[in-house]
Parts: C-alpha cells; sequence; structure tokens
C-alpha cells in the first residue's frame, strides 16, 4: 500500500492511497495515516482512484480518522473510489461520518462544506 | 469453469495468517470469477482468519486454523474451523451505524454477511466451523 501526502497549501490535507486497503496495507501505512489525517486542522480529502481493495480494517482505519478529525472540528472526505469499494463503504456506512463522492471536484465541494 | 480446491492449516498467528491471505489471493487470482464473487471472498477470508487468530485461542496457547475454499466460477464457499473458544459469528447483532461518539469497531462480520450470499456456523466436535457462501447475484 502506497500513501502519498500533499500539503498543496490550499485549505485541504490530501492523501493519495495506492494499492490494497487490507490487513497488510493498513498495517504498513496505519502510522502514518493515523499521524497525518486524524491529526490535521484542515479537512482531509482522500484520493482512493488507485485503491483496488478495501477490507474490514481499512474501513476501521477511515472511520476512526473521521471521528479523530470530527474532534477537531474537521472532515474526512474520500473520491474516486471504484463502485464495488464505494458499495462497500456505503454498506458500512462510512457516510454517515465522512463525505463519500465520486470526483476531485466534488471533494474540493464537499471539504469546502465542513 | 472448476475452481480447484484451496486448503490449509495454519497457526493462528498473525504472520501466517497473512502468508495464508497471499496464497489464497494467488490461488482466487488464478480463477475465473466474478469481481464480487473475488472480493467478497477476499474481505470474508481476511476478517474471519484474523478474528481466529486474535480471539479463539487463550493468550500463549497454540492453536490452528484449517482454511478450504472451493465453487466453481458460479458459486464460491469458504470454510474456516478452529478448535479455540466457542463462538458463533452469526449471532452477532448489526453495529450500529458509525458515529462520532459511539462504540468503535465490530463492522467486520457484518460486512462478511454484507458481501456473502449466506454466512452459517456450527459447532462440531469441539471445532468452530464457520462457512461463507458467495455467488454473483
Amino acid at each position: 500500500m502506497k500513501m502519498d501526502v500533499r500539503e498543496q497549501g490550499d485549505a485541504n490535507l490530501w492523501i493519495r492511497l495506492e494499492g490494497r486497503l487490507d490487513l497488510k496495507g493498513v498495517e504498513e501505512i496505519q502510522l502514518g495515516f493515523t499521524v497525518k489525517a486524524s491529526r490535521s486542522e484542515k479537512p482531509v480529502v482522500v484520493d482512493l482512484r488507485e485503491v483496488t481493495f478495501v477490507g474490514s480494517l481499512g474501513i476501521a482505519l477511515l472511520i476512526e480518522a473521521a471521528r479523530k478529525l470530527h474532534l477537531r472540528h474537521s472532515r474526512l472526505v474520500l473520491f474516486g473510489a471504484k463502485a464495488n469499494i464505494d458499495e462497500l463503504l456505503r454498506t458500512a456506512g462510512v457516510p454517515e461520518i465522512a463525505a463519500l463522492v465520486g470526483t476531485e471536484d466534488e471533494a474540493r465541494a464537499a471539504a469546502l462544506a465542513a | 469453469m472448476v475452481v480447484t480446491r484451496f486448503q490449509r492449516v495454519l497457526p493462528a498467528r498473525h504472520d501466517a495468517v497473512l502468508g495464508t491471505i497471499d496464497e489464497a489471493l494467488a490461488f482466487l487470482a488464478g480463477c475465473d470469477l466474478a469481481p464480487k464473487v473475488r472480493d467478497g471472498v477476499d474481505l470474508a477470508l481476511e476478517e474471519l482468519l484474523s478474528n481466529v487468530s486474535k480471539y479463539a485461542y487463550p493468550a500463549g496457547e497454540p492453536g490452528t486454523i484449517e482454511v478450504t475454499i472451493e465453487g466453481d466460477s458460479e458459486s464460491v464457499r469458504l470454510e474456516v474451523a478452529d478448535r479455540g473458544i466457542p463462538f458463533d459469528p452469526t449471532a452477532v447483532p448489526p453495529p450500529p451505524p458509525p458515529s462520532f461518539c459511539g462504540p468503535r469497531g465490530g463492522r467486520g462480520l457484518h460486512l462478511v454477511r454484507s458481501v456473502s450470499r449466506s454466512l452459517r456456523y456450527r459447532r462440531d466436535g469441539g471445532r468452530n466451523v464457520t462457512t461463507a457462501e458467495f455467488s454473483p447475484r
């Protein structure tokens, strides 16, 4: 699992994930993702376009980040999930605590609404 | 296309679980499965194996996990068995929706139920045997 953090000087923190967000993938990025995503004062936008699989631990990682961001009055925005992953995230109830949108433009708009 | 059988007996340890998941994924990649079926087996395999390795056996007590995947291009059956403490995953109630202040975790089995056609459990001669079936529809 690859993770690329971009602080582009705009109002958001952008995190691009690539690969499988499964048991092994979560272990590989958990510390870095948690430090970056959960402690951000800015909305965190996660690019899921290159994520090929999300398991239950991956969903737990995203939910936990959304909860911690909420404590900082910020928000987690997820975008670009493939259809099967989008369906799974919705089944898990992720949209209850994070924005789940299709495109980068929609992600910017959702982050602004935070 | 007939799915050849995948069967392993592994120690109930995290490293062995990771290795077996890798082997199972390589096996599934060689089968002509619908993406929905393959992803469902993938998710359930990870959830069931990691649950057994974490909770089935008391700390420090060695134990094993038996994994079987078999079926065809229309339907796949995943069976996970252990000799640990009795645990019926089908009896776990659905979790509440995620919230900012509610309880953490506990969504994995709910997801397994969601992605599988059926999830069954039996206690069989001192073994927990959990079976999940997957089909494209």
